[in-house]
């Protein structure tokens, strides 16, 4: 039975060619690592909606292409990272093998997809080999030993292949492939590249100027939403629109919201109103909800959702609410201590603070493990 | 030098060439000019086993051949960069003082190259036979990689061999048979596919479009290729051992591809290798590795054998239990009263092999049974199954009864 899946995506998301190749990309991450090839994926854009100044950009944000508009009054900028020598691979493992190979295997994703358009399946064969085998062997042995990259990736894959096989490590320890892994090292690759580009830090912030406009655009639409008014009804009107189909079709029914977009769902699903145009009730309820690097447990904090007030939760019209979230991630808040019944998910990107809120769907590992946990809930998923 | 091997005689005779290459100097980031998939290559162990363990078979089958075994040039690049050696004995040439072989470099093999063909056109009833095992790429053709590969930043590709080069262009030559084995991957190369339009490896010549229709349709004249893997897949090996291609090959040429051919009694032809080889190596051997499916060109061989056998070939049979659950907790027997043959796996959960055997041909089917915690009486009995071993290989999976 195919799942139905309603994403519903966080602010400052507007449509053009990067969000429409993201929105691909992530559907078939969803349908390879979780739901398998009968997922029916709707993504409800309500960026239009959104704040949108004038000519696309806050008058209000400082102009980073001329510094020197304004009077200076700081002493002096903040200093670059010095330059300094990249960890290897292995060094990278000792740390934290399990993210070290989910990071590996984010830009062998982004590689296949942006090269190819999709990720062929050895890819996504060896993504889950690799994603069972950290998790089986978090802490393994053989990254004490000095390797390089490329004898690093090689003991690697042949111990993931063969954890996928049912073999022992010594039998993966010999064999050889007379080929060249391609895919693999590009990957790896594009990570040390990454890491030496950010001076020889794993923490790889963005320019502050992509972050300041990024906050501006996630303040803004937060507060049109948060304004009774014609931007949250038609926010509210575009998901219950996506929402329509996926109920009338009988099948089993996940509502996956990032950021915002988690915010969004909580509310609409604690609102009366939305839930009586749904039909949703406590005999009719949403197979899962699943709020990612989002802030509904913050906003109920600040009594700012709907029904807050009345006590009223989407757990009321949700079997089960999984909520993740990445210490890394400063715009990620836990829900459990607001929302009895709903259960936060601890999730390492292990990328940097700016980084960190949009890093999920980018990781194998989250795949992985949110497939796991659906799969504790009944809900089809692929490899079972 | 690379000839290591010689029988003189004015008669038609069998020139190899055989090449292995694990190591890969130029292949370790040095190269921006290289296609990303070349900028790091690791070193390999088994290409020069493989190498040594073909030569060795073919100097024990020499005179079985057809025709015998004339001469064999030998090139390997050792894992470690060293030289190899081949001993010298009574059929080294005389010119060979030094137990020392040529590396597999771009400039020695193209070398041996024209000399292995030049001693092969002597005759058009000579059969060159070619045995390379080294990594492997697929582009629009399917590429070996020899020890120097990517050391000329304006050429290159010029430090590698197409494989459907040397089939296609054996066509053209005197020598009317010509036999290839290639141990290597086929990996596909996305970013090669489009950059190695003029690829200008080692070459034997410039066959026309014309010259190999002509060739292909002449009746006498087979040029047959059996490489490791299919397009797109990779061949394995065993580290420090063999490929797994090289070791079922070798097991077939020693006698699990044999038939029996009118006047030859029992024989090998390159039309019955590809299966026996795979069979040899899933049944036989039980290698677990879902690209070991081995795939021929020309499977059209028309005349003589390639090798004669000393003795009934023995086929593989793999018996194992069907349910995923089971394996490893039966004993499985494979039995046959008129042969005497009991062969017995007891129960174990690691390893997880299977019952592999290899057991003579015969008119009366092998009986595969199994039971689980098989005391007296068992607790479960999988399936009886009868075995008929004629001329193939067989795998059986024993369900519960």
């Amino acid at each position: 039975m195919p799942v139905q899946l309603i994403f519903v995506h966080g602010v400052a998301n507007r449509r053009d060619d990067n969000y429409d190749r993201n929105v691909r990309a992530r559907d078939r991450r969803f349908e390879k690592f979780i739901f398998g090839p009968g997922v029916v994926c709707r993504n409800p854009y309500w960026g239009d909606f959104g704040a949108n100044p004038p000519g696309g950009t806050y008058l209000s944000l400082p102009d980073y292409e001329d510094p020197d508009q304004d009077e200076r009054l700081a002493v002096h900028d903040a200093a670059v990272h010095a330059a300094e020598q990249a960890p290897s691979l292995v060094e990278l493992a000792r740390d934290d093998f399990p993210e070290t190979v989910d990071l590996i295997f984010a830009e062998v994703m982004a590689d296949a997809e942006t090269d190819n358009g999709g990720v062929p399946d050895d890819v996504v064969d060896a993504a889950r080999w690799v994603a069972e085998y950290a998790i089986h062997e978090p802490n393994p042995d053989w990254v004490r030993k000095d390797l390089s990259d490329e004898q690093f990736l090689d003991v690697l894959m042949r111990r993931a292949e063969a954890l996928a096989r049912h073999e022992s490590d010594q039998e993966a320890a010999e064999v050889e492939v007379l080929g060249i892994g391609s895919w693999l090292r590009k990957g790896a690759k594009s990570l040390t590249d990454r890491i030496r580009n950010a001076g020889g830090r794993l923490v790889l912030a963005r320019a502050r100027e992509d972050l300041h406009g990024s906050v501006a655009r996630f303040i803004g639409d937060v507060f049109r939403y948060l304004k009774d008014g014609a931007g949250r009804e038609d926010i509210r009107g575009t998901v219950r629109e996506a929402l329509k189909p996926a109920l009338v079709s009988g099948n089993k029914v996940v509502l996956i919201g990032h950021s915002m977009g988690g915010v969004i769902l909580a509310d609409c699903l604690a609102d009366p109103v939305f839930r009586q145009a749904l039909g949703l009730s406590a005999d009719r309820r949403i197979d899962a909800l699943v709020t990612v690097g989002s802030q509904p447990g913050f906003f109920e904090e600040l009594g700012l959702l709907t029904g807050s007030d009345e006590g009223a939760s989407p757990l009321d019209v949700v079997h089960a609410w999984l909520n993740v979230y990445d210490e890394l991630d400063a715009l990620s808040f836990r829900v459990s201590p607001l929302f009895e019944g709903a259960q936060d998910l601890r999730f390492s990107s292990r990328t940097g603070i700016a980084e960190a809120h949009g890093a999920y769907f980018d990781r194998v590992q989250f795949y992985r493990r949110l497939s796991n946990r659906l799969k504790d809930l009944g809900i089809p998923v692929v490899g079972q | 030098m690379s000839l290591i091997w010689q029988r003189g005689g004015d008669r038609a005779g069998t020139h190899a060439l055989v090449l292995g290459v694990g190591f890969f100097p130029n292949l370790k980031g040095q190269g921006d000019a290289l296609i990303d998939e070349l900028q790091f290559v690791d070193d390999v162990t088994s290409p020069p086993n493989n190498a040594r363990a073909v030569v060795e078979w073919l100097i024990e089958a020499a005179d079985r051949l057809f025709p015998p075994l004339a001469s064999i040039e030998l090139l390997i690049s050792e894992t470690d960069g060293s030289s190899a050696t081949w001993p010298i004995d009574a059929d080294s040439p005389p010119e060979r003082t030094d137990e020392a072989i040529d590396k597999a470099t771009g400039d020695q093999v193209h070398q041996a190259l024209v000399d292995w063909l030049g001693r092969a056109e002597e005759r058009p009833d000579n059969v060159a036979l070619f045995y390379g095992s080294s990594h492997g790429m697929q582009t629009q053709e399917h590429i070996l990689l020899l020890e120097d590969a990517g050391a000329e930043p304006l050429d290159p590709w010029r430090n590698m061999l197409s494989l459907n080069h040397l089939q296609r262009n054996l066509y053209a030559k005197t020598n009317k048979r010509s036999v290839l084995f290639a141990d290597c991957c086929r990996d596909l190369l996305e970013e090669g596919r489009d950059t190695l339009d003029g690829f200008t490896g080692r070459r034997i010549g410039s066959i026309t479009a014309a010259q190999y229709a002509r060739a292909k349709s002449d009746e006498d004249r087979c040029v047959y290729l059996l490489r490791a893997s299919p397009f797109g897949a990779s061949a394995k090996a065993t580290r420090e051992g063999l490929g797994f291609f090289t070791a079922a090959l070798l097991r077939c040429l020693r006698g699990s591809a044999g038939e029996q051919r009118v006047g030859f009694g029992w024989c090998i032809s390159p039309e019955t290798l590809r299966r026996a080889v795979q069979e040899a190596g899933r049944f036989g051997l039980n290698i677990a590795d879902r690209d070991m499916r081995p795939e021929d060109e020309e499977g059209h061989w028309v005349g003589e054998p390639i090798l004669r056998l000393e003795a009934p070939p023995t086929y593989p049979v793999r018996i194992r239990e069907a349910d995923p659950a089971d394996v490893g907790l039966a004993r499985i027997e494979l039995t046959h009263p008129g042969l005497r043959c009991h062969l017995v796996r007891e129960p174990a959960i690691e390893p997880r092999s299977a019952l592999c055997a290899w057991v003579e041909p015969n008119f009366e089917p092998y009986h595969a049974s199994g039971a689980i915690n098989g005391g007296r009486p068992p607790d479960i009995l999988l399936e009886q199954v009868a075995v008929p071993v004629s001329s193939t290989g067989q795998d059986v999976r024993l369900g519960r009864q």
